[in-house]
């Protein structure tokens, strides 16, 4: 869901006042709720865990909002990012296997920003993005989701993993690379 | 469909269903969320409080050091100060405090 800085600014001031006033943050929590809760849920694999997960998002979101600064990126930026520490916090001491969860129409936007990569379309999404994440590091992992699954800018992606947008381009870069080099192999 | 393929590290699963709006209804509660929310502020953690103690730590050890020194620096000094009295002859001191006319005084 992209937002106009009309929106963003609004949103603004409904943060600053959530920071005196916590009451507020209820007009957040009412907006994002049901995506946090989706992007929780397609990394665990697990409602229930999802839920849980959540509820800790928004209320690690609360207590820290007094830190929140505007940098003209929609709050859900922020929100997306403490999200995404929960759950690498959460697999870091459960010490589970990753869930990834991928759509067909995901496969096609990877592939389609790829050239040279049409003949992929054929095989089995699964087995390809399974050969992929055997090359990929955790955080290129993790910007695989964001990019290409979540289809957030790269501006979000930058700001959601900590670095730079540029730095995000190139690693984005050397994944579809990766998964050329997959397809050359035999 | 949905299907899923495992590897060592991850477990990918592909179009799986998304949870349905009733199982998140399920889970959401503001009023529950603003409970613990000032039952958080309320209670200031540990580490938070070390924290702050932290931060102001560099300062508390140079003032501690510079309290210790002067400490030891006004100590030592009273001892010097106790050992070099009684090696001045008594005598010679007041010789030597004593007034005395100056050969050259112009009264002469």
């Amino acid at each position: 869901m992209q937002q106009s800085e009309k929106e963003i600014e609004e949103e603004w001031q409904i943060i600053k006042r959530a920071k005196k006033h916590p009451e507020a943050f209820g007009l957040l929590y009412e907006k994002y709720y049901e995506a946090i809760f989706l992007f929780v849920e397609r990394r665990l694999g697990n409602t229930e865990l999802a839920g849980d997960l959540t509820s800790q998002v928004f209320l690690k979101a609360m207590t820290q909002l007094e830190k929140y600064k505007f940098k003209g990126l929609p709050f859900s930026a922020w929100l997306y990012r403490v999200a995404s520490n929960q759950v690498n916090e959460h697999y870091r001491k459960s010490k589970r296997r990753r869930v990834i969860s991928l759509e067909d129409s995901h496969y096609d936007r990877l592939i389609s920003d790829a050239e040279d990569l049409e003949e992929l379309r054929d095989h089995d999404p699964g087995a390809m993005i399974n050969a992929l994440l055997g090359e990929l590091s955790e955080a290129e992992v993790q910007l695989l989701e964001l990019r290409f699954f979540e289809e957030r800018p790269f501006k979000e992606v930058a700001f959601i993993m900590g670095i730079t947008e540029n730095n995000a381009k190139v690693r984005a870069f050397r994944i579809i690379d990766k998964l050329k080099k997959i397809q050359k192999k035999p | 469909m949905m299907s899923q393929a495992t590897n060592h590290k991850y477990q990918v699963r592909v179009n799986a269903n998304p949870p349905s709006k009733k199982q998140m209804q399920e889970h959401k509660d503001f009023h529950k969320l603003m409970l613990q929310y000032k039952r958080t502020k309320r209670r200031k953690p540990l580490h938070s409080v070390l924290g702050r103690v932290n931060k102001l730590m560099p300062l508390i050890i140079i003032i501690l050091s510079l309290l210790v020194i002067l400490l030891f620096y006004i100590q030592f000094a009273k001892q010097h100060q106790k050992k070099e009295l009684p090696t001045v002859p008594q005598s010679q001191v007041e010789v030597d405090n004593a007034y005395q006319p100056s050969e050259y005084s112009p009264n002469r």
